[in-house]
């Protein structure tokens, strides 16, 4: 017995150590480039491998003219020959933006047991449809100009963005500006439109030029760059392409010829001194405008009664920043009662339109003082005064002769006056009860949110009895099962009763008529058609019983057997019927 | 010295024991007497004490208004008619007050003036009617052998009043959510960003009732007044809140 134990030993030693042969390992780390030749529009991944041993992504040297980015990683189990192999791959897409030939590395990747320093080599070179081309730049880029360098604080300027592709190369079509736009400062979200393109030869090189435009504005003084990255979409054929599969995140449609690589465009960084409105020479008058701007003033009605409203209505028009400025107004006198200013709206991008109500207090009003509106005129670069008025009136005496409170009302695009009163409206007497934050008001409320539920729970339960009531009166058959239990109960108290008068005939009669009523209501049936078999039929696990009671019950109704019995007997006849019944009852059928 | 004590110590018990009508009867005497900030700290403390009927506020405006306290006497005044925006006095005295501090009244909508006819608690007792109405047709249509066709035609009613409550009081909570403010400071520049360098928008008279349509972490507030949008600091802002 010993010497068999010894054996399974030495024989089980022998196979782990068979295991042990076949899970050996030796720690590597690989790095490869696939594909190691591409041309200028192509990329290439470089994978980092490291075999039988755990290791994190490496940091990639920058190489100039080439963009690495990190993939992600993927772990592979091999069983070559017995022995198996893990490894962890980490991947880097390179994407070049220049011909030549270039060498990743040092790589230093360090793993459990070493560290290893690798290079990898990758050529780049020109493109089958661009043989001249030695970096993206040159075959594709954009430049940004503006019409004005120093405009003034909210003065629009249009920015001209030019984008150059070389001829042969194809877009999907899609441009997105990717940002090089600054964050703050300027008035609005820029909205850039194409405008034009056409094809322009460029150092004997033939360009398709797309043409976008923007008009910008700016909120503060200061310098504002612009270095807009555009970002196009070339489509490459997927014949450039060497096979390394779905390495490539924008790996093209899965069953087409052709893919689309994002590039995004170099491009001229423009600086925009912009130049506050000077402080030196601002008139008094000046309200915000700039630009190049008319102001147009009228006044009706002209011939009214002391107390009687004229409407001054004010239009700015012209270029600038219309809706930045702040309304003229008539100067206040004596005897001249001015309501503030009000925008009234316009459909017109190119005028701003406000409305003032004065009032005359008395005749001796004779006209209204002029409006001056001061703008800052950018194409002169100086402060300029529009004056209109004086406006005549002619004030006839009122009756009144108290002033009154006027007040605005209704939208802010149509106007009214309304005479409030003199004075404001006196106290309110006492309330008859006092309103606590947590008073009763509000402890009604916390009880109205407490039973909140109740109606619509007593509807539920009145939706419930009236659909029902609607089954029931729709369904003969359920509404008789419905009261089989019920009647059959009737005729067993009637039974009972019998039992205590000691009259075996009536409680015979009143037995078959609970097992008539119970079974005919139960199975939907005419009285007539209820018997021994019929019910043993529909209920053949409790046929014997049922047989056995209909036999009973019908000897002594039908005077076979003799109908003096024991009131013991007859109890035992009902309470075999009783769990019969009981049976029946809650059987699901 | 001791006397005084005493008799400041007399009139503090005095003013703590005084009764909510007694306070008010005070208050009204004070205003009568044209003694206002005494009448102002009487409805105050009313408010302190936990009263909050709208004829204190109200009447705390007026006293407010009289006082030359125009931002609060607006405040006062708003607030009272968010208890009661269909009391005559109340919103005569808000136009008035408004006109008083050159500011312009604000023009909401038709469907938001008609939203704002009853109060937040009115729409909801309305809501709770219309509710139990319902509840009560549709269990008599329920129950009832006859007549059940009509009864749930009738039912279209309080759902329609339903509805309507509902609206009204989302309107309400549409003042929570984008509450109103009154501008506490003279002179305050609505701007064109939130931040003190901005270009300057608009003035906003001391006592001009604005929205809030917008805010910032950093202490500003987007706000409307007269159909125009611009930023304000809230320093500058008394905040209402129906």
């Amino acid at each position: 017995m010993k010497a068999k134990i010894v054996q399974w030993k030495y024989a089980w030693l022998g196979l782990l150590s068979l295991l042990l042969a076949g899970t050996a390992f030796a720690a590597d780390v690989k790095v490869t480039i696939e594909p190691n030749l591409i041309s200028l529009l192509d990329r290439a991944v470089l994978k980092v491998e490291f075999i039988d041993t755990k290791g994190e992504s490496v940091d990639i040297p920058s190489v100039e003219g080439l963009k690495i980015e990190h993939m992600g990683s993927d772990r592979q189990y091999r069983m070559i020959q017995g022995k198996t192999t893990s490894s962890i791959t980490h991947k880097y897409l390179i994407t070049p933006s220049k011909v030549g030939t270039f060498s990743i590395g040092p790589i230093i990747a360090k793993y459990k047991g070493g560290e290893k320093k690798l290079t990898a080599q990758l050529k780049v070179i020109k493109p089958e449809d661009d043989e001249e081309a030695q970096q993206i730049s040159e075959m594709m880029f954009s430049s940004v100009e503006t019409d004005r360098t120093s405009p003034y604080v909210h003065e629009p300027f249009t920015l001209k963005l030019k984008v150059y592709v070389r001829d042969g190369i194809q877009l999907d079509g899609r441009f997105g500006l990717q940002g090089g736009i600054p964050e703050s400062g300027l008035d609005g979200e820029p909205s850039w439109d194409i405008v034009n393109q056409n094809r322009e030869e460029r150092d004997r090189k033939i360009y398709t030029v797309y043409t976008l435009t923007s008009t910008i504005k700016t909120l503060t003084a200061g310098t504002f760059s612009f270095r807009p990255e555009i970002q196009l979409n070339v489509v490459v054929p997927r014949q450039q392409r060497r096979p390394f599969g779905m390495d490539d995140p924008f790996f093209g449609d899965l069953f087409g010829r052709q893919e689309t690589r994002p590039v995004i465009l170099d491009c001229n960084r423009l600086d925009i001194q912009v130049q506050p409105i000077p402080e030196d020479g601002r008139p008094d008058s000046f309200t915000g405008g700039v630009g190049i701007l008319d102001f147009q003033v009228s006044a009706g009605p002209t011939r009214l009664k002391a107390g009687e409203p004229v409407t001054v209505k004010m239009r700015i028009t012209g270029e600038g920043n219309l809706e930045k400025i702040m309304p003229p107004e008539v100067k206040s006198i004596e005897g001249l009662k001015c309501y503030d200013v009000r925008t009234v709206s316009t459909d017109n991008p190119q005028e701003v339109c406000f409305e003032q109500v004065v009032i005359p207090g008395s005749d001796d009003i004779k006209e209204l003082p002029e409006i001056a509106f001061s703008y800052f005129n950018t194409q002169t670069a100086d402060f300029r005064t529009i004056r209109r008025g004086p406006f005549p009136l002619n004030v006839e005496p009122s009756a009144r002769a108290s002033a009154q409170v006027m007040a605005p009302v209704d939208t802010a695009l149509v106007r009214e006056t309304r005479v409030l009163g003199h004075d404001i409206a006196y106290l309110k007497p006492a309330p008859e009860q006092w309103t606590q934050n947590d008073g009763p008001a509000n402890r009604t409320e916390e009880a109205i949110r407490m039973v909140y539920l109740l109606p619509a729970l007593i509807t539920a339960l009145a939706g419930w009895i009236s659909l029902r009531r609607q089954r029931l009166a729709n369904n003969e058959a359920l509404a008789r099962r419905q009261k089989a239990p019920g009647i059959a109960r009737k005729h067993l108290q009637d039974a009972e009763k019998a039992i205590r008068k000691n009259d075996p005939a009536a409680f015979y009669e009143a037995l078959w008529n609970a097992l008539c009523a119970y079974f005919a209501h139960r199975f939907n049936l005419s009285a007539g058609a209820i018997s021994g078999a019929t019910v043993a039929e529909r209920i053949p696990e409790e046929k014997e019983v049922i047989e056995q009671l209909f036999s009973a019950i019908e000897q002594r109704r039908y005077g076979i057997r003799d109908n003096t019995e024991s009131p013991a007997d007859m109890t035992e006849n009902l309470r075999r019927l009783t769990t019969l019944l009981k049976t029946c009852e809650r059987m699901k059928r | 010295m001791k006397l005084i004590l005493i008799l400041f110590g007399m009139m503090l018990s005095a003013c703590a024991w005084a009764t909510p009508d007694e306070l008010f009867q005070q208050a009204q005497q004070a205003y009568d007497a044209e003694n206002y900030e005494q009448a102002v700290e009487a409805y105050e403390s009313l408010l302190a004490a936990g009263i909050s009927n709208l004829e204190v506020y109200y009447n705390l405006a007026n006293a407010r208004f009289r006082a030359g306290d125009l931002p609060e006497a607006v405040q006062g005044y708003r607030n009272a008619w968010y208890r009661n925006p269909h009391d005559a006095d109340i919103s005569a005295n808000l136009k008035y007050a408004l006109n008083a501090a050159g500011a312009v009244e604000p023009a909401p909508p038709i469907i938001t003036r008609a939203l704002t006819a009853l109060s937040s608690q009115e729409w909801m007792r309305l809501g709770l009617g219309a509710y139990i109405l319902l509840a009560v047709l549709l269990i008599s249509a329920f129950l009832l052998r006859s007549g059940r066709n009509v009864l749930f035609r009738i039912c279209l009613l309080p759902v329609g009043l339903l509805l309507l409550s509902g609206t009204g009081w989302w309107q309400w909570n549409s003042y929570t959510l984008r509450p109103e403010a009154v501008v506490s400071i003279g002179g305050t520049t609505a701007r064109f960003g939130p931040t003190d360098g901005a270009t300057s928008h608009f003035k906003l008279p001391e006592g001009a009732l604005v929205r809030e349509t917008g805010k910032q972490a950093n202490g500003w507030k987007e706000v409307k007044y007269d159909a125009k949008h611009g930023w304000v600091k809230q320093e500058n802002l008394l905040l209402l809140s129906p």
